[in-house]
């Protein structure tokens, strides 16, 4: 039973109805044809011609009326009075006055009510949408990825909804968002760019529904621009090494140093063109497999056509102007930074933020900072925006005391001006905020806070930036105990928040 | 080779239901008309109604009914955008009511077996279209109405996003939404199957 769905959707072949029921349903047509074209006929009393089901039995095309026999049925045009129509009181109701329409009105009253009771707005074919942009969008099952880099006049879509099983209209997205793998994206129009922490870029131009995936996605429909020049520095992260792959219904196109376009029109055809570099195209099913084919500057090729048929590929011709390569930008950009345990689960790995030092520990090598339980002096977390990070190191996240732990995370502006950047945010720790510095020189806030998890401190930082690679550490300490007979080992924990913006190099 | 066949069969009725003639005899009532719209989608309606409703006898009753309120509403025919959603839209709101009327009489559903599920066009490789019709079918009653719906007029009506979004009245990039989303729920079942 492990089977693909998409391969045994393949192999289905059309369903052929009876054939006896050709005739039938033909016959019943031409029933109807012709007592609507005998109920507006000309003259009273005459004769209306019925084609019955004969004439049509044969294969469209090969029919022939004027050969084929017709069978005649004799209609009586004049029908008798009913008997009742002598009857006073019956011919009141029937004829129109006030009476009448009151009649009617009654009778549309009492059918609206019938129709209330049925509860129609339950009917399987009524469908609702559950339109709620103030909901906030599902938590993804993966890690933040990427940020969205451009927008553009974009109108929002619907999505499905795994919790609630029906569409839901797309949440905004904004400039510096976060986007998570997982994620669908819903595009009815305008353009919004995807910068992966891999570096490669997506541009999607709406209409266009595209989940996002680890480094690429899966395009449903429409189409989209992907670039990926040259690899970040920050594609050290695990996932970010995985080829930059576009996948389809029908394809999947992976970067190889390019820039390129793919459209998926609405029967799941797959249309690439490469504008720089080359891509290697190949069909996404494993039946019917036609191979690999790659790409070069200048050139298209079309995977088609629809599910449950052969897919082949095909070079085509492509205008360059067909795909939008650029979007307009606005003066700055933002830096790609992460708050802690960004789009995560509890026990999670934070790839983007590292416990590289502590104290009194000669053996101690960095590692990723951990998705912590929370505690309930902590508050909530925020899955979107940042959660209680801490290491492996003590049992259930506790540390000893008087160990001091430092937190590190790093963010690239290579195509930004480091004079420029903007950094805020805000931490809170558990228990003691020693210091915070932005490349090695201290940023920490003027008060020193001592237990931070009550209110947390804000930072803002608009000077130390570097060109290319910038580190921010965060030093966190367990406390002493303050009564002798506290536990030798207390919860260390981190949460941090962070968004900024810089110019773009001209 | 069934596959070159399906595409075949496909452009022929595709270009069959995009003749504008078609639509101008259908609307001035010429049976010869009908016939040809009959040879042309009656095959994937039926095949579409089946797998909604669940009975051949319901199926060949709401597709003759699909026919017959096409006649009556001919004179709509020569504005209509495209006939082929036409015509499964129509026969959707006759599916509905077949529904709605089965509801009311409280007629239970006697399960299709696995030859009433699909009657292969081709001997070839029958038992595996079935079995193939039958696993389909089967993770098809897994989803949700709305997810399913979009299927079986992608699968079984064998429309495009564009068809399905007239058919149903939904967002084209919600149609193409809705059945990749049913696409993986159905592979997930697949999978719990196989464990």
């Amino acid at each position: 039973m492990n089977e693909n769905v998409e391969t045994l959707i393949g192999t289905l072949t059309p369903c052929r109805v009876r054939a006896e029921l050709r005739s039938r349903v033909l016959a019943a047509v031409a029933k109807e044809l012709q007592q609507h074209d005998g109920s507006s006929g000309s003259g009273a009393g005459g004769i209306a011609p019925v084609f019955s089901s004969d004439n049509l039995a044969s294969p469209v095309g090969t029919a022939d009326l004027s050969t084929d026999p017709i069978s005649i049925i004799v209609r009586p045009s004049n029908v008798a009075p009913s008997p009742l129509q002598h009857l006073p009181l019956i011919n009141y109701f029937t004829q129109v006055g006030p009476f009448s329409y009151l009649v009617s009105a009654l009778a549309m009253c009492i059918a609206v009510l019938a129709a209330w009771q049925y509860k129609m707005t339950d009917r399987p074919y009524r469908v609702e949408f559950v339109n709620r942009p103030s909901v906030s969008p599902d938590i993804s099952d993966s890690v933040c990825v990427g940020h969205v880099t451009g927008a553009d006049e974009c109108q929002w879509g619907h999505v499905a909804s795994a919790k609630e099983g029906r569409a839901k209209r797309n949440t905004p997205i904004t400039i510096s968002s976060p986007v998570s793998a997982g994620r669908q994206i819903a595009l009815d129009s305008g353009l919004l760019e995807i910068t992966f922490r891999s570096g490669a870029q997506v541009l999607l131009q709406g209409p266009a529904v595209f989940d996002v995936g680890d480094n690429g996605g899966f395009l449903t429909i429409g189409k989209l621009t992907g670039r990926l020049d040259k690899p970040s520095r920050q594609s050290l992260i695990p996932n970010a090494t995985s080829p930059f792959v576009i996948q389809t219904p029908t394809a999947a196109v992976t970067d190889q140093g390019t820039e390129f376009g793919v459209e998926v029109d609405e029967d799941g055809g797959t249309t690439s063109v490469v504008f720089r570099g080359a891509v290697a195209v190949q069909t996404s099913t494993s039946v019917n497999r036609t191979g690999e084919l790659v790409l070069h500057a200048n050139e298209a090729a079309r995977v088609g056509a629809d599910l449950g048929n052969a897919l082949t590929i095909s070079r085509t011709n492509v205008a360059a102007n067909y795909f939008t390569r650029n979007i307009k930008r606005g003066e700055r950009g933002p830096i790609h930074v992460f708050g802690t345990g960004l789009g995560l689960r509890k026990g999670d790995r934070d790839p983007w933020w590292q416990v590289v030092a502590a104290t009194g520990d000669p053996a101690f090598k960095p590692e990723p900072a951990l998705v912590a339980p929370i505690r309930h002096y902590w508050g909530w977390n925020s899955p979107r925006g940042s959660q209680w990070v801490s290491t492996t190191l003590g049992p259930k996240n506790l540390s000893p005391r008087g160990a001091t732990y430092t937190f590190s995370t790093s963010f690239d502006l290579s195509e930004l001006l480091s004079d420029t950047a903007v950094l805020k945010g805000w931490c809170m720790v558990d228990d003691e905020l020693i210091d915070i510095r932005l490349n090695g020189r201290s940023v920490a806030p003027a008060k020193n806070v001592y237990d931070a998890t009550s209110y947390g401190c804000s930072l803002t930082l608009d000077e130390g930036f570097v060109e290319g690679i910038n580190a921010l550490e965060v030093e966190v300490r367990v406390g002493e105990p303050k009564e002798s007979n506290s536990y030798n080992i207390s919860p260390l924990g981190l949460r941090m928040e962070l968004s900024g913006t810089a110019s773009w190099k001209p | 080779m069934l596959s070159a066949m399906h595409e075949k069969e496909r452009h022929c009725v595709e270009e069959t239901l995009a003749v504008d003639t078609l639509q101008q005899r259908l609307a001035h009532g010429d049976p010869l008309a009908f016939a040809e719209l009959y040879d042309a989608c009656a095959d994937r309606v039926g095949h579409y109604l089946l797998v909604r409703l669940g009975s051949r006898e319901d199926a060949d009753d709401t597709l003759q009914e699909t026919f017959l309120r096409i006649a009556r509403t001919r004179q709509e025919l020569e504005n209509i955008e495209n006939l082929a959603a036409y015509v499964f839209a129509i026969a959707r709101n006759e599916a509905a009511r077949t529904k709605d009327s089965r509801t009311r009489r409280q007629c239970g559903q006697v399960p299709l077996s696995g030859d009433d599920l699909f009657i292969c066009a081709s001997d070839e490789a029958e038992t595996d279209v079935n079995r193939a019709a039958e696993i389909i079918a089967a993770a098809l009653g897994q989803l949700d109405d709305d997810l399913r719906e979009v299927v079986e007029l992608k699968t079984y009506g064998r429309l495009t996003y564009q068809q399905i979004s007239q058919v149903t009245g939904l967002p084209q990039g919600t149609v193409a939404t809705r059945y990749r989303s049913a696409l993986v729920k159905m592979q997930r079942w697949f999978e719990r199957q196989a464990q």
